[in-house]
């Protein structure tokens, strides 16, 4: 499994602002048990990238393949190899964890053998057995974070897109979060996230795209960016790559 | 094909679910009907002895044609003895059956009384109104109350009982289907049917955006018409049993008045019965499902629009205030798909149509090509509707 972004653009049309891109022109390509992070300051385009590589936008340009499926032409067969999760999704408030895991389980076409087993073992393994029966309104921000990985990894993808995935969580629950990547690394599923925290992307990518402005400014490892910029640390580097971006917009 | 119904049915039962655990739902669907007609009726009955009350100090005029000798004279006596009352102010006309009828049709009598059969047996005639139902009563009761009278004098007068027999009276159901008794109730349940609907239509549109798993819809390996279709197959349901819980609860209070109370004089148990066929029925049930979906269709086109459920609950008053008040027109004589005066484009009005379809499928069972045009109208309505409101769930947006 891999995943191919290829010249990928989105198109949005705004009465203020009239025609604009929230991302142009992004190519690059996740390898199974690798994470890949894309890193960029707030309205960069990172979300709207993830979206269009997760077949909830349809791209204006360019396409995408997961395990070599066009997301533009087959966006159906491509999320049932990818699993998707955002800091802003939403539960079904009135259905308990279980129910919200059988439900998308079943949609995936899991046999209900399978499914029961996947459940248990998603319980286990993020421990919150004790509230799977409980209504998801009556859950603590860090069980419903729970519920949400578990949903999005219940028809075991291997392709896991995670946008900002920490955003809002305490540091427990924000470890538990960078733990269950490793884990999903570790078993060879191929990561994509988003993420404007430097300290994150240090610890969980092993590649960074560094976004600003809808465009992909550069790709490589931690080291790599600081030696394409000369700066000692990723943040330093970081900065320098978006400055630049930024001049040079500026002057065009 | 197998799996789109599989995927259809899955989301269809968890729509069902998460709605019918919202307490505005339950409150809508359930509580509400059970009541609601409970008052209405206290009200009812009340305004209805009210109107008794008040009919019976106005003349009453009787048309009568084609009566024995007998029967002439048994009436003549009936009303004079309910005139000793002095509370009765019925008159007689001796006429033709031409001139009774043309009176009856500009309301200048009331009813008119025939002998159609020669045996005996009184035929009533009643005009076009909602009042219909109590004149009949009132004449039947002028009737009784003779009858009742000649049993009494002549225990008095000879002390034995003589065996006086009660006049068989042969009430002709009413002509105009407007005025159908359950055709009627059915339009209530129609109307409460867009409560039914409001609410679940809120949580599987708008909820899904204020509550953010909407971006978790749209990743499901399941085609956007499966989910469009779930959504609209569970809100009908929904609008479906709401209106038959109304529809029930209605029938539920009369049916515990007339047997209870017994002062209903304008509605008698009788009338409760249904004279449908079981065609009839079943016309009357598609017709039903297609106004539940037609329903369902608009209120999630509304609904698709808001962002949070405050504004959805604003906009939803508007189809429901249309809802209420355009099937209200199939009450009107004059509003008619068929006959004389036909306006046969009605059939494409939505809501109205599919009204006087149902309308007629309550006095024939016969199926007419304007009622094939209207469902098929509606159902395109309802098609066009549901895509729209899909497109505006599902759309990639800025």
């Amino acid at each position: 499994m891999s995943l191919k972004v290829q010249g990928v653009g989105k198109r949005f049309y705004d009465k203020g602002r009239g025609e604009f891109y929230g991302c142009k022109d992004i190519s690059f390509a996740v390898e199974p048990g690798e994470v890949f992070g894309l890193l960029g300051p707030n309205g960069a385009g990172k979300t709207t990238t993830l979206r269009v590589v997760s077949t909830i936008y349809a791209p204006t340009e360019g396409t995408a393949f997961i395990n070599e499926i066009d997301v533009s032409k087959d966006p159906q067969g491509a999320r049932r190899h990818l699993g998707f999760l955002s800091s802003t999704s939403g539960l079904y408030e009135r259905l308990t964890a279980r129910e919200i895991l059988q439900y998308f389980g079943r949609l995936c076409d899991m046999k209900e053998e399978l499914l029961n087993q996947r459940i248990d073992m998603l319980l286990e393994a993020l421990d919150f057995k004790q509230y799977a029966d409980t209504r998801v309104a009556k859950l603590s921000q860090g069980t419903r974070q729970k519920v949400s990985i578990a949903r999005s990894i219940i028809h075991d993808p291997l392709l896991i897109i995670l946008d900002e995935p920490s955003t809002g969580l305490d540091v427990l629950a924000a470890s538990a979060m960078h733990e269950f990547v490793r884990q999903e690394r570790q078993l060879g599923k191929c990561i994509l996230l988003s993420t404007h925290t430097m300290s994150e992307a240090e610890k969980l990518c092993d590649r960074i795209g560094v976004i600003s402005e809808g465009r992909l400014l550069a790709v490589g490892t931690v080291e790599e960016l600081k030696e394409l910029t000369g700066k000692a640390n990723l943040e330093e580097a970081f900065v320098k790559l978006v400055r630049k971006s930024e001049s040079l917009t500026n002057a065009q | 094909m197998k799996k789109f119904f599989r995927h259809l049915g899955l989301v269809a039962r968890k729509e069902l679910q998460h709605s019918f655990r919202d307490r505005d739902v339950f409150m809508y669907t359930v509580l509400i009907p059970c009541l609601v007609y409970p008052f209405l009726s206290f009200v009812g009955v009340e305004f209805t002895l009210l109107t008794q009350a008040a009919s019976k100090e106005k003349p009453f005029k009787v048309a009568c044609y084609g009566l024995s000798p007998v029967n002439l004279v048994y009436i003549k006596n009936a009303i004079n003895n309910a005139q000793k009352s002095g509370k009765d102010k019925t008159e007689l006309l001796e006429s033709n059956e031409k001139s009774a009828r043309a009176m009856l049709h500009k309301r200048e009598v009331n009813l008119v009384v025939a002998e159609e059969a020669k045996n005996g047996v009184l035929d009533l005639y009643v005009g076009h109104s909602f009042d219909a139902f109590m004149q009949t009563e009132r004449f039947k009761e002028i009737l009784e109350v003779y009858h009742r009278q000649q049993i009494k004098d002549s225990l008095q007068q000879t002390g034995s009982l003589n065996a006086y027999r009660s006049k068989m009276v042969n009430s002709h159901p009413l002509k105009q289907e407007s005025y159908s008794l359950h055709f009627v109730m059915l339009l209530v349940s129609i109307m409460m049917m867009s409560v039914g609907v409001c609410y679940p239509s809120i949580v599987v549109t708008t909820e899904e955006f204020e509550r953010k798993t909407i971006e978790s819809t749209q990743l499901l390996p399941v085609s956007r018409s499966a989910l469009i279709l779930a959504k609209l197959a569970s809100v009908a349901l929904f609008g479906i049993f709401t209106g038959a819980v109304n529809f029930f609860s209605i029938i539920a209070v009369f049916a515990l008045l007339i047997y209870t109370a017994g002062k209903l004089q304008t509605i008698s148990a009788s009338e409760l019965n249904s004279l449908l066929t079981p065609v009839q029925i079943a016309e009357v049930a598609v017709s039903y499902l297609v106004m539940g979906l037609l329903l369902s269709s608009l209120m999630m086109l509304v609904t698709s629009f808001c962002r949070t459920v405050r504004s959805a609950q604003n906009w939803v008053a508007i189809p429901m205030l249309v809802v209420m008040l355009v099937p209200s027109l199939s009450l009107l004589p004059s509003v008619s798909m068929s006959g004389a005066h036909a306006q046969p484009y009605l059939a494409l009005v939505p809501f109205l149509g599919l009204a006087l379809t149902l309308r007629q499928f309550f006095t024939s069972a016969e199926v007419s090509a304007i009622q094939i045009v209207a469902i098929a109208a509606s159902l395109v309505y309802t098609v066009v509707m549901a895509s729209l409101a899909g497109f505006l769930m599902f759309r990639s947006k800025a």
